[in-house]
C-alpha cells in the first residue's frame, strides 16, 4: 500500500529497484494489489443499493464460476455443464478461425511479399478488407453461409487476418535484398529459401500480427455469437442479461479474462522459444 | 599447424571481355576488359560510384551485361558459375541470425552433399579461419570480426575455384582488418584458390594484391592494371615499409584522385622519404 501512496519521483526509483530489492514473495505481493483493489471496488459496486441489483458480489460469482464450469466427473474431464454447452463450441469456433487467418494471412502474406506486383494489385482490396469494421459484416457473413458454426468461424478468420496479412507482407520485404543475394550465389533451393530465410526471417514480423490477431479472435468470437446462436459464451452474456441471471453475466466475464489471459500467456512462451535469436539480436543492440 | 583436408581443385581464372552495363540513360559500366589469373589475388580498387558492386554482380552470374562477357574457365558464365563462392561486405545482413554457426556454414552444403561429409566440411572449414569450438553460438553472439569469419568459412566450405569478396572488411575495426587480411592471405596460399577482392581501401588493396585493377569514374573503365611483386607471405609492418608497396600506394591514390586519368608519377627517389612518412602515417591513424 505504501508504493502507491508515494509521490511520483519517489514511487518510480521504488518500482526499478523492485525485482532486485524484493524477494519472490513481495514481488508477487505487490503485484497482486491492484487486483485486489479492483475485487474490493468490484464488491463495494454489490453492496450499492441500486447498482448492486446489477452487480455480482464476487463470491458469488466466483462460486457460480465454479459450479457451472467445474464438474467432478472426470468423464466430463472435470468440465461443467456451462463449460461443456458454451465455453467448448466458442474456443473451437475461435481457434478454427483463429488458424484459418493464420494459414491464410501467412501463405498470402508471403506471396504477396514476395511478388511486388501482386502485392500493388491486391493492395486496395486488402485496404478495403482491413478497413471495413468486420462486426458490420456479420450480417453478409449469416446470408452467405447460414446459421451454423461456420459464419462465425469465417467471421473470425475475416476480422484477425489483417494484421497477420500486413505483418507478413511487411515481414518478408524487410528480410533485404543481401540475404536475397547470399541465396542465389549459393544457389539455394526455393524449398530452402522458403522455410529457412523466407519463414524465419519473417516471424519476428509475423508473431507480432499474430499476436494481436490472438486478442481479436476474442473479441471477433463473443461478437460472432451474439446473433443466431444457440450456445457460446456471447450468446449466453446475452441469453443471462435477458433473463436477469446477474451472477451467470459477470461469471462469463471472468472466464472469458481467464481465457485471455491463458492464451496470452501460451503466446508469449512459445515466441520466447521460437525467436529466442531475435530476443538475442535486439538485445546486443541496445 | 594442424593438417587441413580442404580438396585442392584447381582455381579458377575469370576473363572479363567488353563488359558494359546500361540503366536507362545511365551508363555505369563503359568498357571493361580485364583478366584475373587463376591462382592469384586480384584486387579491384575505384573511387566511390564506380560501379564496382555492379560489376561484381556480372562477374558472379547475378545481373547481365548490357555487352560483354564473362569468361569463367574460358567459357563464358550463364547465372553463377559452379565453383564460384562469395563473402559479403555485410555479416550482420549476409548470415542469418537464427541460425547457429555450424548451420551457418552448412546451408548452401545442403544441396548436394550428405550430412557426414557437410560436417566434417563445416568444421574444416571453421578450423581454417580459427573458430573450432564455436559452432554452436549464433553470429550475434560473436564480435563482428568473428562473423566475418564465418562468412568466409561458409564460402570456404562449398571448396570454391573463385572466392569473391565484395568490401570484406569494410564493417570491422583496423585491427581486426589486418587480421583478416593475413588470414585471406594464408587462406589463398595453403588451398590454391583464385581470389577477387573489391574495396575501397588502398593500403588493402596493395597489400593482398598480385594485381590491381584500377577503375576510373563512372562511367567506368579500366585506368590501368598494376602488378605487385611484393614477396609472400606479406607481412603487415614489413611489407607495407617496402619502397614497392610505397610506390604502387602513391601511384593507386594519384589515379583515383585524376577520376582515372593517366598520372606520371614523381621519380621515386625525391619522393621516397616523404611517401614513406606518409604511408606511416595512414598506418597510424587507421
Amino acid at each position: 500500500m505504501s508504493v502507491l501512496t508515494h509521490n511520483d519521483a519517489g514511487r518510480r526509483t521504488r518500482v526499478r529497484l523492485a525485482p532486485r530489492v524484493l524477494p519472490l514473495f513481495g514481488q508477487l505481493v505487490i503485484r497482486l494489489i491492484v487486483p485486489a483493489l479492483l475485487v474490493l471496488l468490484w464488491w463495494l459496486g454489490s453492496q450499492s443499493e441500486t447498482k448492486g441489483l446489477f452487480i455480482a458480489p464476487p463470491l458469488d460469482v466466483l462460486d457460480r464460476t465454479v459450479s457451472d464450469f467445474l464438474s467432478p466427473h472426470p468423464g466430463d474431464f472435470f468440465l461443467g455443464e456451462v463449460a461443456r454447452n458454451d465455453l467448448i463450441p466458442s474456443l473451437w469456433r475461435a481457434t478454427l478461425g483463429f488458424w484459418l487467418a493464420v494459414v491464410i494471412g501467412v501463405g498470402l502474406g508471403i506471396v504477396l511479399g514476395l511478388r511486388p506486383v501482386l502485392a500493388a494489385l491486391f493492395q486496395p482490396l486488402v485496404h478495403l478488407g482491413r478497413s471495413l469494421p468486420t462486426p458490420a459484416l456479420i450480417g453478409v457473413f449469416f446470408l452467405l453461409f447460414g446459421t451454423g458454426d461456420w459464419p462465425k468461424v469465417l467471421l473470425i478468420a475475416f476480422g484477425v487476418v489483417w494484421p497477420i496479412l500486413f505483418n507478413t507482407i511487411d515481414g518478408v520485404q524487410g528480410i533485404g535484398m543481401a540475404r536475397a543475394h547470399v541465396a542465389s550465389v549459393f544457389k539455394i533451393p526455393s524449398r530452402d529459401v522458403l522455410f529457412r530465410i523466407v519463414l524465419p526471417g519473417a516471424a519476428p514480423k509475423i508473431f507480432a500480427g499474430v499476436r494481436i490477431a490472438l486478442s481479436l479472435s476474442l473479441i471477433m468470437m463473443v461478437i460472432s455469437e451474439l446473433q443466431k446462436a444457440k450456445n457460446g459464451l456471447g450468446y449466453l452474456l446475452v441469453y443471462d442479461q435477458r433473463n436477469f441471471d446477474y451472477p451467470g453475466f459477470w461469471t462469463v466475464l471472468v472466464v472469458l479474462a481467464v481465457v485471455g489471459i491463458v492464451l496470452n500467456v501460451i503466446m508469449i512462451q512459445i515466441e520466447r522459444r521460437v525467436l529466442a535469436w531475435h530476443r538475442g539480436v535486439t538485445a546486443q543492440h541496445d | 599447424m594442424t593438417e587441413h583436408k580442404i580438396e585442392r581443385s584447381a582455381p579458377a581464372s575469370l576473363e572479363l571481355r567488353g563488359i558494359s552495363k546500361v540503366y536507362g540513360a545511365n551508363r555505369a559500366i563503359d568498357d571493361i576488359s580485364a583478366a584475373v589469373p587463376a591462382g592469384e589475388v586480384t584486387v579491384i580498387v575505384g573511387p566511390s560510384g564506380a560501379g564496382k558492386t555492379t560489376l561484381l554482380r556480372i562477374i558472379s552470374g547475378l545481373d547481365n551485361p548490357t555487352t560483354g562477357q564473362v569468361l569463367f574457365d574460358g567459357s563464358p558464365i550463364k547465372g553463377v558459375p559452379d565453383g564460384l563462392a562469395m563473402v559479403f561486405q555485410d555479416y550482420s545482413r549476409s548470415l542469418f541470425p537464427w541460425m547457429r554457426v555450424e548451420d551457418n556454414v552448412a546451408f548452401p552444403l545442403r544441396r548436394g552433399v550428405e550430412k557426414g561429409e557437410r560436417r566434417r566440411r563445416v568444421l574444416e572449414a571453421l578450423q581454417a579461419v580459427g573458430l573450432e569450438g564455436k559452432e554452436r553460438l549464433y553470429p550475434w553472439q560473436m564480435s563482428g570480426g568473428m562473423q566475418q569469419r564465418v562468412a568466409i568459412a561458409r564460402a570456404l566450405a562449398c571448396h570454391p575455384r573463385l572466392l569473391v569478396m565484395d568490401e570484406p572488411y569494410a564493417s570491422v575495426d583496423a585491427q581486426t582488418r589486418a587480421e583478416l587480411e593475413d588470414l585471406l592471405l594464408e587462406i589463398q596460399a595453403r588451398l590454391n584458390v583464385t581470389v577477387l577482392v573489391v574495396t575501397h581501401d588502398i593500403d588493402e588493396s596493395v597489400y593482398l594484391a598480385d594485381n590491381i585493377i584500377v577503375m576510373s569514374k563512372a562511367p567506368s573503365r579500366v585506368a590501368e592494371v598494376i602488378r605487385v611483386g611484393l614477396a609472400r607471405p606479406r607481412d603487415q609492418i614489413s611489407t607495407k615499409e617496402e619502397g614497392e608497396f610505397v610506390q604502387v600506394r602513391a601511384h593507386v591514390l594519384r589515379l583515383l584522385r585524376s577520376g582515372g586519368e593517366p598520372v606520371s608519377d614523381p621519380a621515386p627517389t625525391g619522393s621516397f622519404e616523404g611517401e614513406t612518412g606518409r604511408g606511416d602515417a595512414v598506418e597510424v591513424g587507421a
